[in-house]
């Protein structure tokens, strides 16, 4: 059965095939017991990961189970999160994208225009003159002046 | 087409995205789900009927219908939650709004702040606002709520964009003048009646024990300041809302006659809050989901019997259900929406001008805990705030057709979740279904409708709840019946035309 759980001295330790609970969702669900125990997470060999939760609190060993058991569903959330997740990456990068576009004037406006009629530089365009080298930006001296491209604004 | 289904009552009941839902019998069910129902079998034309079925004019018609229910995406914050004051006279047993002393000072809303708020709410891309006054008690600081009133009139004064207010208030403090402009204002009130007198003064607590007769004297006022204005009574009233605490479970016929003894059409009976304030006292005033939802059906229960005898009357919370269950239609309300409407449906303003993404955000900020909030409005513009990473996780942790639990749940078409009560209640902005209160009140109040739904006669009543009246004549200010041609001369006030349907407790 898995995942394999042991009753320790003040908690339990629960390992996982990482084959059933990818890696991910061991972590995410052992972060969600870092406020009542110290959580130790190690690899074990066959691709299993050990998680230890040792309470803060002195436990009975009915609060030990109870609490392999909360771990237990925890996992299954983080599991079934992860694939829900996985099956509809699309479908909410679609809505929360639109949502928050619609919340935005200035990125709705930026999304809907067409990037090739707004945009008439090209990749080697500098109207901001980030690439004038400030001596000459500043009238600093400099032997060698480079090349001037398309774009490139006039030297002041 | 891709449908979701849930057993309820021994039947199964099947929905799809575009909301449409159809009742089946188990065995027809197994066949569908083993994929072994033929075209000839009588459940495949209720399935065609139903559009369950998939071919491309009913796919162009379902996804026509899902983006009409989705509008809520075009639109951007529409609701502004401006808190005037944390001062209150009252000293409620389940507040949750961190209130501070009548007296005491520092806890309004300045009009530098105000100037501040109203900046950010006119940034908002959205067409129609509502800025919608909260406290405290907001009308102990009744000149900012002026101010914001005339300036915000003043500032979309012959542009195309709508303008409405709404004061959330026990009404208690309110002076006849401060009524009468009010009404001519065209604001929107909405107060707090818990029930009757002896239950309602028994939780909501002010000096002299005598709220409820102060709150339905100064409805009254406001009933005869519309009637003078020959407005239609069946537009012009009071709003009125229902805060569930243990003492109310015993009673909801009672709390209900209260309602119809009131005149009021509609009572909101809103389950108790479990932040800031309230959660301290939850073991004193709080319930299970289990006995809110015996209470509520209790209500309905007495509600559809009003009906029956010619009393008219709905539940709030129902009829929002209802009308995503009937109709295409989208009433945008914040908390039946995916995703939520968290920053990207309304924003919520402190006093102090601190920027949160939603009233139940600044209610855990109250507790010590700014998760929630997105800024400030000395230091941030409208874009700023909206671009916080907050306002993506939560809008991500809201997104119903991509949640565990939701994704694959029957009533995802018409619910929506709340990540701050989640954050709250199970240490997460993603809920854990099947051990969330909200979501087990949410699939009791869904599965009652839904099964009542199912009896003669009943789809016609309830469709009757999703039946909203425009009221926007009510909430536009009065103009002179004479006007001189001074007054014609000057510029017009622009003002709105047709309420956003659906707009928040309006």
């Amino acid at each position: 059965m898995d995942p394999k759980v042991v009753q320790k001295a003040n908690g339990v330790e629960v390992t996982l095939d990482e084959a059933v609970f990818p890696r991910p969702v061991g972590l995410a669900a052992a972060y969600r017991f870092i406020d009542r125990c110290y959580v130790l997470v190690e690899t074990r060999p066959g691709k299993r990961l050990s998680v230890r939760l040792e309470s803060k609190e002195p436990t009975a060993p009915a609060e030990r189970k109870a609490l392999a058991g909360e771990f237990r569903n925890e996992l299954l959330h983080q599991l079934v999160r992860r694939q829900v997740a996985e099956r509809t990456d699309g479908l909410r990068a679609a809505i929360v994208g639109r949502a928050l576009l619609s919340a935005d004037d200035a990125l709705a406006a930026e999304a809907s225009a067409p990037a090739a009629a707004s945009d008439p530089l090209d990749f080697q365009d500098d109207p901001l003159g980030i690439a004038v080298p400030w001596e000459e930006k500043y009238g600093g001296k400099r032997e060698n002046k480079p090349k001037k491209r398309s774009g490139q604004p006039k030297k002041r | 087409m891709p449908v979701r289904w849930r057993e309820v009552g021994g039947r199964v009941l099947l929905t799809n995205d575009a909301g449409d839902y159809l009742w089946l019998d188990r065995a027809p069910f197994e066949a569908l789900a083993a994929g072994t129902l033929k075209p000839g079998h009588p459940v495949w034309a209720e399935l065609a009927r139903s559009n369950m079925l998939h071919d491309p004019e009913t796919e162009a018609r379902v996804v026509e219908r899902i983006r009409r229910r989705s509008g809520h995406l075009q639109v951007g914050p529409t609701l502004h939650i401006v808190v005037l004051t944390l001062r209150c006279n009252h000293a409620c047993t389940y507040c949750h709004a961190s209130r501070q002393p009548e007296k005491r000072a520092g806890f309004d809303m300045s009009l530098d702040t105000a100037a501040r708020v109203l900046d950010v709410i006119l940034a908002s891309p959205a067409p129609d606002l509502t800025i919608e006054f909260q406290g405290g008690e907001p009308a102990l600081n009744f000149p900012v709520l002026r101010w914001f009133v005339e300036e915000g009139r003043r500032r979309v004064a012959g542009g195309s964009r709508r303008l409405w207010f709404s004061l959330v208030s026990n009404l208690s403090t309110l002076t006849p003048a401060q009524i009468e402009w009010l009404v001519d204002q065209g604001v929107a009130v909405c107060t707090s009646i818990d029930g009757p007198a002896e239950l309602h003064d028994r939780h909501r607590r002010i000096a002299g024990g005598d709220s409820h007769r102060r709150t339905r004297a100064a409805m009254a006022r406001f009933d005869a300041a519309y009637r003078r204005r020959r407005l239609d009574p069946s537009l012009a009233y009071v709003n009125a809302l229902v805060t569930v605490s243990r003492g109310s479970l015993a009673q909801p016929e009672a709390i209900v006659d209260e309602y119809v003894r009131m005149g009021q059409k509609v009572i909101h009976l809103r389950p108790l809050n479990p932040f800031g304030m309230g959660r301290k006292i939850w073991a004193r005033e709080g319930y299970t989901a289990e006995e809110f939802l015996r209470f509520w059906t209790r209500a309905l229960d007495h509600i559809i019997e009003l009906n029956r005898q010619g009393v008219e009357m709905a539940e709030k919370m129902a009829s929002l259900l209802l009308t995503r269950i009937l109709t295409d239609d989208n009433p945008n309300y914040a908390d039946l929406r995916s995703p939520c409407g968290a920053a990207i449906g309304q924003l919520a303003y402190n006093h102090d001008g601190r920027v949160y993404t939603c009233d139940e955000g600044r209610m855990v900020g109250a507790m010590g805990d700014d998760l929630f909030c997105i800024g400030d409005v000395h230091r941030h513009g409208y874009a700023e705030l909206i671009a916080h990473p907050t306002v993506g996780s939560l809008c991500v942790s809201s997104c119903l057709e991509c949640l565990p639990g939701c994704a694959d749940c029957a009533y995802a078409p018409y619910c929506g979740v709340c990540p701050v009560y989640n954050y709250i209640e199970q240490g997460d902005l993603v809920a854990r279904p099947a051990t969330n209160d909200r979501c087990k009140m949410m699939l009791g109040m869904l599965d009652y409708l839904f099964q009542r739904l199912a009896e003669p006669g009943l789809p016609d009543l309830f469709r009757r709840w999703t039946e909203v009246r425009d009221r926007s004549s009510v909430f536009e200010p009065r103009r002179p019946r004479r006007p001189s041609p001074r007054a014609k001369a000057r510029p017009a006030a622009a003002p709105p035309r047709r309420a956003k349907k659906g707009a928040r407790r309006a």
